[in-house]
């Protein structure tokens, strides 16, 4: 299922286009997504998932067409 | 030290926000470079109270871009902050807290305020702050968080966005500052649209 994907912060996903559409498995959850994007485990522990602009727990699972954003702080104050 | 009126100190600022920005409570998660600027830029404008949270002490490697000077060195970072409010606006209410913030103090720290600043160091306890947000405990407060202040690179690529309906970020997304550094320029300009980012959320809310 095609899914609309952003990303905030330094992450590194190779071959995907950031604020782009992108194919994902049906039904997945927003941590597989993760996992199926390579993005590293040290990174998924402090992003933070945002489903079609409200905060969502990383087990939700998503639906066609859903807006999703990842947001990886990056560090300094 | 002169004496001065609510009404002087806030006659310039724009008039629609009248009797708004003192009814306003805003928590300022770290009182480093970030959070000290932030609420420099609050008090300036007649916000009604803030709470100051951090752990630390002020030393001579902050003064590159905090609100802080020769003086204040060692001295906890609430405390010397708060001097310097209440002699910019002395009809701000100070409440502080010298303490680490963590998942379950937050809570209780943050409990009266309307919006909040982002203004941590490490990229573990921004995130930390947002997933308080994202496990709806503060559904009816505002998170204004940073990230991408570091280095020199053009001022024009920070930015403020919008995560959710309660949730937006400043900064450039990219600069950290193990890499590039951290400086007064951009960390005042991150600052900067944190605070305004606040009194925009102020005006809509109150």
């Amino acid at each position: 299922m095609k899914i609309f994907f952003e990303y905030l912060g330094l992450l590194h996903i190779e071959d995907i286009k950031n604020k782009s559409y992108i194919d994902v498995e049906s039904g997945c959850t927003a941590a597989e997504m993760m996992t199926f994007l390579k993005i590293r485990k040290e990174h998924q522990k402090f992003i933070s998932v945002f489903i079609n602009d409200e905060e969502k727990s990383r087990h939700t699972n998503l639906k066609e067409n859903d807006r999703v954003k990842l947001f990886l702080p990056t560090g300094g104050g | 030290m002169n004496k001065i009126t609510y009404d002087q100190l806030t006659s310039r600022n724009s008039s629609q926000l009248k009797g708004k920005l003192e009814k306003a409570v805003i928590g300022i998660a770290g009182c480093g470079g970030l959070g000290s600027n932030a609420a420099i830029a609050l008090a300036r404008i007649g916000i009604g109270k803030i709470i100051l949270v951090d752990f630390d002490v002020v030393e001579p490697t902050n003064l590159n871009r905090q609100q802080y000077f020769i003086d204040d060195i060692g001295k906890w970072k609430v405390d010397a902050l708060e001097e310097k409010l209440k002699m910019i606006n002395p009809f701000l209410q100070i409440e502080k807290h010298y303490e680490k913030i963590n998942g379950i103090n937050v809570k209780i720290i943050f409990k009266e305020a309307h919006v909040i600043v982002e203004a941590f160091d490490k990229v573990s306890e921004k995130a930390m702050l947002v997933k308080v947000f994202t496990g709806n405990l503060f559904k009816e407060k505002y998170l204004v968080t940073a990230s991408g202040l570091a280095g020199y690179s053009s001022a024009n690529t920070i930015k403020t966005k919008k995560l959710s309906k309660n949730i937006f970020v400043c900064g450039d997304n990219k600069t950290d500052f193990l890499i590039e550094g951290v400086m007064a320029p951009r960390v005042m300009i991150a600052a900067g649209h944190q605070a305004n980012k606040v009194v925009e959320i102020i005006d809509k809310i109150m």
